[in-house]
């Protein structure tokens, strides 16, 4: 007792009765529910430190100063921990945990569970984590099993394997029996999710497989109500799309399970040996100014001058291209007609060249001076190597990151594709050429005929056409040139279409699902890749599915809500957690189905189109390189979605009514599908923020670096500065202020290309404090192409872009997206309506005053101007 | 720290021209304030007749303490040891005005050189940059002795051929039979000057063994500037680039005399 008078003493010193009061109740509170040090482990707590641990488990919440609504803050909060606790992974605690065991973070969480329930029970506590945690770090070792890895006993497992599976999806279960089946299955995933072996991969994939065959089992077998013909017509439609879901997942699964992550392969010592190289830049309407900087890169390329020959070819034939060309001593190729477009273009220099190889870069992807010297090392190792393909890396936001500002601090779309599912391509032999930065050998590639004219993807084509011949490719995942992604929503979204309109043609015209020359998992990858373009039409159905239970009161799955709960629910669950894991540094969750969401409507038709009738459709060359003066909404891309968001939200209407006025026994049934409604809801929003288009007034794309470099002025004082950006035109550099510029002024920039250093000279245009905007004056070509060297051809340039302590977490990324979806709606309405804006800002700022109730993750910087009530 | 055969617990770094005026005494200052402000203690001792390396650390031209006087009065090392305003500390050559004796001209003087430096090579942890003389005697030979590093200062520029020259054909190999390592360092680099980009890149082409050492100091105004200010360039104008430069001359050193004690280590 005397300890509470002592403390009470203290706290009254400084704090009114009643602050005191609480602060020395939130001191107890901790120490019982988050020290359990009463086991004889009590850490000392220093001055002051109690509070801050407080402050970092409840960090919205200042118990010094409690506010209005913290009582309901408190108790969410500590809800949340004690069921839902999951670390958020900033970059500092990710290091940490790194760096710590496994063992200390299984430790902690599951004493915070069985602390708030049993804590006089500490040492049973230890005895059972310890045995778990060195079950944990054993998990997917498998050295110990090499013994297993014969014909026969890998045949008898797969049998057994398969009658277990087969069981296991048929077997018929009461609601009980599934419940108690699935939480098993949750918690084991949840178990090994954090483990970094292969094994925690495989073990997730196959309950994912698991769960979500026997979800569809069910599904086919018990859910579609044959009595009613409306209901029959809409089930079997939602059924096709779940199918389709089904089996790209499960595709999906197969093709990125084991990720190659090729390494350089040596090249000969003696670079006389080293084979003649063809590098092709077809162009076509790009101006000078975009391709200039690709073919100075080009020749300043790391590979003997005497077997390197670059052709810049030229579509549109312009004097301008010529002239350059002539200049700086390239090849410069015309054709007398434009037909096949690109792939025309290539054949049409294939036949006039006669490198051993070619490589093919894209007017906008600027090569390093090591792409060569890095790729074709792997010819030399693999004599059946046809095609080296490597990763289209963007400098520039696509117009995702650009609209909702999140370049550089998460993975954007096209990171999937070439961070993991290529790499996933390459151990099935299956990665295919995507059209630029890639490097191919002459013969094969003319044994094929060129480059695919059939399809407008014409690469992917190409590289199917080169598998059935029995060669093989490889991806050797290093960004060795970077390029302009796509300028603007419908530029971007032209693109697709084209991409899914081919991707569809080849399914239709030479299907990799029969005929020859293809082993299994080169079928399996290649089907996944044209499929996955086939999703507009599922996932458009997908939207419109709770639609049909609210509007039309029509049992598209005819189950008792509850069945369908313990069914899908763990089906959505285990697919999220199972691709968070694969996927997860490449994209994370629920973004994923925001760029579906954007693309599905317009890759709906063509892909119908070409499925059925695949020689029809144009090839339309998409916009780089343009201007957005002001902020604009794209209406004419975004109608469709607001078209959908209005369906719903009518939806949602007729499902509050029918909560009020509808029988009883069918509450739980309205309610899921309003959750669905408001799910779809919220990643309609995602979609239509995306449509807001950002402005953007540089035609020159800047590259941000933090490059230490330094700068000499006419009176020969050199200063310690930095490189902060960089065009092909300009950079931008922080300057101490003790260095003295004005406008005009003529500095020489020193800067690393290679081991050697090199000078160019600028003209300051601005400053703005320590930071200096100037304007690259060398005008000859060489010091153009030092230029090229020192910056965007550097070896190292894009290596390291790719943050990889963004960790997906799915709860993280969907308050993202919903928060995205909130700014989406938010403007959308401003735009549809600017009168209403004041209404429209108080609902934004009451949601932003709910979000303030919210729990936190523990640590998190919170700012939320509704948290000071 | 290098517990070496050479029978010290001190590091010392030699650093010397390879011809006239290639700015020896200048990075022998700049490196010595730049591991002192890494937190090592480096002290930068003169062996130049000049005795100019104190006149980077703010001493009067007319105080002629050092060395010299030491070796004639018998002082002990810490009474010709000096600090500047700023606290880094250095030992000077001294004059004498009436000396007709050039210190290194013979071996007698060399026992009373190892006899006042005793008590500094014997410190652990210490850095000792040496300045040193050009031209072969006796005291470049006790130098060298004692010598962990030398490193060789040589600008791009048409005279470093005949330098180079004489590099490798006597420098080199004394340096080497003194069991010192040898390197070779590129100052004064101006690379908006063409003449110069042309010679660093025959230097390059012509030393490929690893003996350049991996980074260049750069042509500065401001070290002429604070010299004649009589001050450290790093108190001149903290943000000059060739305090940047010579921060990282001091990263390499650092880390070059560890690998070599790791080296040595494994080999013992």
């Amino acid at each position: 007792m005397s300890l509470i008078a002592e403390q009470w003493r203290q706290a009254r010193r400084s704090l009114t009765r009643i602050r005191a009061c609480m602060h020395l109740l939130a001191l107890y509170l901790e120490a019982i529910f988050i020290h359990p040090g009463m086991q004889g482990k009590a850490r000392p707590v220093k001055a002051g430190e109690s509070d801050f641990t407080l402050r970092f488990w409840f960090p919205h919440v200042d118990f010094t100063r409690l506010r209005l609504f913290d009582p309901i803050r408190i108790v969410l909060q500590a809800l949340w921990l004690i069921f839902f606790q999951q670390e958020k992974q900033t970059e500092q605690s990710l290091r940490e945990v790194r760096a710590a065991k496994a063992a200390a973070k299984k430790q902690r969480r599951q004493q915070l569970v069985k602390a708030s329930k049993r804590w006089v029970a500490g040492q049973f506590n230890r005895f059972a984590t310890s045995k778990a945690t060195r079950a944990i770090n054993q998990f997917g070792d498998i050295t110990g099993y090499a013994w297993l890895d014969t014909a026969s006993i890998r045949i008898s497992l797969t049998i057994i394997a398969a009658l277990v599976v087969a069981f296991t999806i048929t077997l018929p279960m009461d609601a009980n029996s599934q419940a108690i089946m699935l939480l098993i299955f949750w918690a084991t995933a949840l178990w090994v999710r954090d483990l970094q072996k292969r094994g925690a991969l495989i073990l997730m994939v196959v309950l994912s497989v698991l769960v979500s065959s026997r979800y569809l089992y069910w599904r086919v077998t018990q859910t579609i109500n044959w009595d009613v013909p409306t209901d029959t017509a809409l089930s079997l439609l939602l059924l096709s799309a779940e199918l389709y879901a089904w089996t790209i997942l499960v595709l999906g699964y197969v093709q990125t399970i084991w990720p190659l992550k090729r390494k350089v392969a040596q090249l000969p010592e003696d670079t006389r040996q080293w084979p003649s190289v063809d590098i092709f830049i077809p162009s076509y309407n790009e101006p000078l100014s975009v391709v200039r900087p690709t073919v100075l890169a080009a020749l300043a390329m790391d590979w003997p001058a005497d077997k390197l020959n670059i052709y810049l070819l030229d579509d549109g034939r312009r004097s301008d291209f010529a002239e350059f060309a002539k200049s700086v001593n390239v090849g410069y190729m015309v054709r007398p007609d434009n037909s096949h477009a690109k792939a025309g273009n290539l054949n049409h220099a294939l036949k006039k060249t006669t490198g051993d190889f070619i490589t093919i870069f894209d007017c906008d992807h600027i090569p390093t001076r090591s792409f060569l010297q890095l790729s074709m090392g792997w010819f030399y190792a693999d004599k059946d190597l046809a095609l080296l393909q490597t990763p289209h890396h963007f400098f520039s936001p696509d117009p995702f990151e650009k609209n909702l500002t999140i370049f550089r601090n998460k993975p954007n779309e096209g990171e999937l594709f070439y961070g993991l599912i290529q790499d996933g391509n390459d151990m099935w032999n299956a990665s295919f050429f995507c059209g630029s930065c890639a490097v191919l050998k002459r013969g094969p590639l003319e044994e094929v005929g060129g480059i695919a004219v059939e399809t407008v993807t014409e690469d992917a084509h190409t590289a199917l056409k080169l598998h059935r011949l029995g060669y093989s490719s490889a991806y050797l995942n290093i960004p060795q040139a970077a390029g302009l992604a796509t300028e603007s929503l419908s530029a971007h979204i032209g693109q697709r279409i084209r991409w899914a309109r081919g991707m569809a043609q080849i399914f239709r015209l030479d299907n990799p699902l029969i005929g020859r020359g293809l082993n299994l998992g080169q079928r399996i990858c290649y089907a996944n890749a044209m499929l996955y373009f086939l999703n507009g039409l599922p996932r458009i159905i997908f939207m419109m599915a709770p639609l049909a239970f609210l509007l039309l009161h029509s049992y598209i799955v005819f189950a008792p809500a509850i069945m369908i709960a313990l069914y899908a629910l763990p089906h959505i669950v285990h697919s999220y957690l199972t691709n968070s894991k694969s996927q997860g540094r490449y994209r994370h969750s629920f973004w994923a189905e925001m760029y579906e969401t954007v693309l599905a409507w317009y890759i709906m038709r063509p892909t119908l189109v070409a499925l059925f009738a695949p020689k029809h459709g144009k090839f339309n060359v998409t916009a780089k390189g343009g201007q957005t003066p002001t902020s604009y909404f794209d209406w004419e891309v975004s109608k469709p979605y607001i078209i959908l968001v209005m369906l719903c939200l009518i939806g949602f209407a007729f499902g509050i009514w029918r909560l009020l006025t509808g029988p009883s026994d069918e509450y739980l049934t309205v309610a899921l599908n309003l959750v669905w409604v408001s799910y779809n809801l919220i990643i309609l929003g995602g979609a239509v923020a995306v449509a807001e288009e950002a402005k953007q007034v540089r035609t020159s794309n800047r590259v941000n670096v933090e490059r230490p470099i330094s700068v000499v002025n006419a009176t020969g004082h050199s200063f310690a500065a930095e490189l902060v950006d960089y065009s092909d035109r300009g950079a931008g550099i922080r300057l101490p202020l003790e260095c003295a510029v004005t406008e005009g002024e003529q500095l020489n920039l020193i800067m690393a290309e290679g081991p050697s250093l090199n000078a160019f000279s600028v003209t300051v245009v601005s400053r703005r404090g320590d930071l200096v905007g100037t304007l690259f004056t060398s005008d000859s070509h060489e010091a153009q192409m030092a230029l090229m060297r020192a910056t965007f051809s550097r070896a190292d340039a894009w290596v390291g872009w790719r943050d990889d302590t963004v960790v997906d977490r799915p709860i993280s990324s969907f308050r993202e997206v919903i928060a995205i979806g909130a700014r989406g709606y938010y403007r959308m309405a401003n735009n549809l309506m600017p009168k209403l804006q004041p209404i429209f800002d108080v609902i934004y700022r009451m949601g932003r005053g709910v979000r303030s109730l919210l729990p936190y993750f523990p640590g998190e910087k919170v700012d939320n101007e509704f948290l000071r009530f | 720290m290098t517990a070496s055969e050479k029978n010290k617990a001190a590091t010392v770094v030699g650093v010397q021209n390879v011809f006239g005026g290639a700015g020896a005494t200048t990075i022998v200052a700049g490196l010595a304030v730049a591991l002192c402000a890494m937190e090592y203690r480096a002290i930068a001792i003169d062996l130049n007749r000049d005795n100019s390396l104190c006149l980077h650390f703010g001493m009067e031209p007319t105080d002629t303490k050092g060395i010299v006087s030491a070796l004639r009065n018998d002082s002990a090392i810490l009474d010709i040891t000096f600090e500047s305003s700023t606290g880094y500390p250095f030992i000077p050559m001294g004059m004498m005005s009436d000396d007709q004796h050039i210190i290194g001209s013979d071996e007698s003087d060399m026992s009373k050189m190892t006899r006042l430096f005793a008590p500094l090579l014997a410190k652990q942890e210490r850095f000792l940059i040496l300045d040193l003389p050009a031209e072969e005697s006796a005291l470049q030979r006790w130098a060298y002795r004692h010598c962990d590093i030398v490193i060789n200062i040589v600008q791009p520029e048409p005279r470093l051929i005949r330098g180079l020259t004489r590099y490798f054909v006597d420098t080199l190999p004394r340096q080497t039979e003194a069991k010192a390592h040898s390197y070779l360092l590129l100052n004064d680099v101006a690379p908006q000057v063409l003449l110069q980009r042309d010679s660093m890149d025959f230097i390059r082409g012509q030393i490929t063994d690893g003996r350049l050492v991996p980074l260049m100091v750069n042509r500065d105004q401001h070290l002429p500037e604070a010299f004649a200010q009589r001050c450290p360039v790093k108190i001149y104008q903290p943000k000059a680039q060739a305090v940047r430069d010579f921060d990282a001359l001091a990263l390499w050193v650092a880390h070059e005399v560890a690998e070599l004690s790791a080296a040595f280590g494994e080999e013992a």
